[in-house]
């Protein structure tokens, strides 16, 4: 819960980077001033392997890319939910060892999850993430798949 | 001459030991401190052997080290080590800025640059900007081909050869912005 909280800052301030990119009346050449915060290992490499596509807080091109901004922690409501998240083929095939993997997770779920992450929902382990990426799923309708599994979440979780 | 006094009790003081002592029992203490000696470290250099070694950092790449930090509008500038395309600066954008005319996708592919000034890496987020046709750059140098860390074409999510428009209403493209996403872990 700690760490949870440890992590709000961080994403306010990085909103508040990507805001401020975003305006088009920034200076066009003006060199900003850099950061001196180091990222933590989950939120750094969730920008760089999967932020580009899911958006740098989680929501970007709704239509294509699914949003993982206050959403994605729903799927922690029940076992194949979270087993899901770590089969999917561009988060069991990412370039990282378990430790790193379960970190991004980690960070995805709960900081990018926001509201959605469930109440005492366990972190997950780099021997769990490691044991459920030895088997991606192979499924082709991803998309149908992910609503059984968020419809089978909303009986048992007492989340949103 | 006869004994002195002081001789006398030195030779007591001797065959006593001699009496009490054994050189079993000597030579057996001397192993024992000497297993034990090799079982404790006794020196720092004997404890410096076993703590792990630190890890030579990864050699520079041939943009990093040639990266400058001073013209934005070059080719060589340190963030661009991983665009492809055009730099938007020389298309009336900015770094971080679509020219007038232009979109920024919504999706774009993150690259991770060394800032020759500071010797940190930074997370660098190349957004094309799209919705008009490619743009004609004023410039001499800006046209690139970065490739640092980026991966094959069917890793997709870290590859420059594609037009990262996606999620945009257009997939035309115009040029590549070099967006500062924050200090890489």
């Amino acid at each position: 819960m700690g760490r949870r909280f440890g992590y709000a800052p961080l994403a306010l301030a990085a909103l508040v980077l990507v805001a401020a990119h975003g305006g088009a009346g920034f200076a066009s050449h003006a060199e900003e001033t850099l950061p001196t915060r180091r990222f933590t290992s989950g939120q750094s490499n969730y920008y760089e392997f999967c932020g580009g596509c899911h958006g740098l807080d989680g929501a970007s091109a709704r239509r294509e890319i699914p949003v993982l901004k206050d959403h994605v922690g729903r799927f922690l409501c029940t076992p194949g939910g979270r087993e899901y998240l770590v089969r999917l083929p561009n988060v069991a095939f990412a370039p990282m060892d378990d430790e790193t993997l379960a970190q991004t997770l980690n960070f995805i779920a709960r900081d990018l999850g926001g509201a959605s992450y469930p109440a005492g929902a366990r972190a997950y382990t780099a021997a769990e993430v490691g044991r459920l990426r030895q088997a991606p799923l192979k499924a082709t309708d991803l998309a149908a798949l992910r609503v059984h599994i968020l419809e089978a979440g909303e009986k048992t979780c007492s989340a949103r | 001459m006869g004994d002195s006094k002081i001789d006398k009790l030195g030779e007591a003081v001797l065959r006593g030991i001699a009496r009490r002592s054994s050189r079993r029992g000597f030579l057996g203490k001397l192993g024992v401190a000497m297993a034990a000696g090799s079982a404790f470290p006794l020196l720092p250099v004997s404890r410096a052997s076993g703590a792990p070694a630190p890890t030579p950092s990864a050699p520079l790449s041939d943009f990093e080290r040639n990266a400058q930090s001073s013209d934005p509008l070059r080719c060589d500038y340190w963030r661009h080590c991983a665009i492809d395309g055009t730099i938007c600066g020389c298309c009336g954008g900015g770094l971080h800025t679509c020219p007038p005319g232009s979109t920024p996708s919504p999706t774009a592919w993150v690259g991770t640059c060394l800032n020759p000034d500071d010797g940190r890496s930074y997370l660098i987020a190349y957004r094309d900007c799209c919705g008009t046709s490619a743009c004609v750059a004023s410039g001499e140098d800006c046209e690139c081909t970065g490739t640092d860390r980026e991966l094959p074409i069917y890793r997709p999510q870290a590859n420059n050869d594609i037009i990262w428009c996606f999620g945009d209403s257009s997939m035309a493209y115009h040029c590549s912005t070099a967006a500062l996403v924050g200090l890489a872990e």
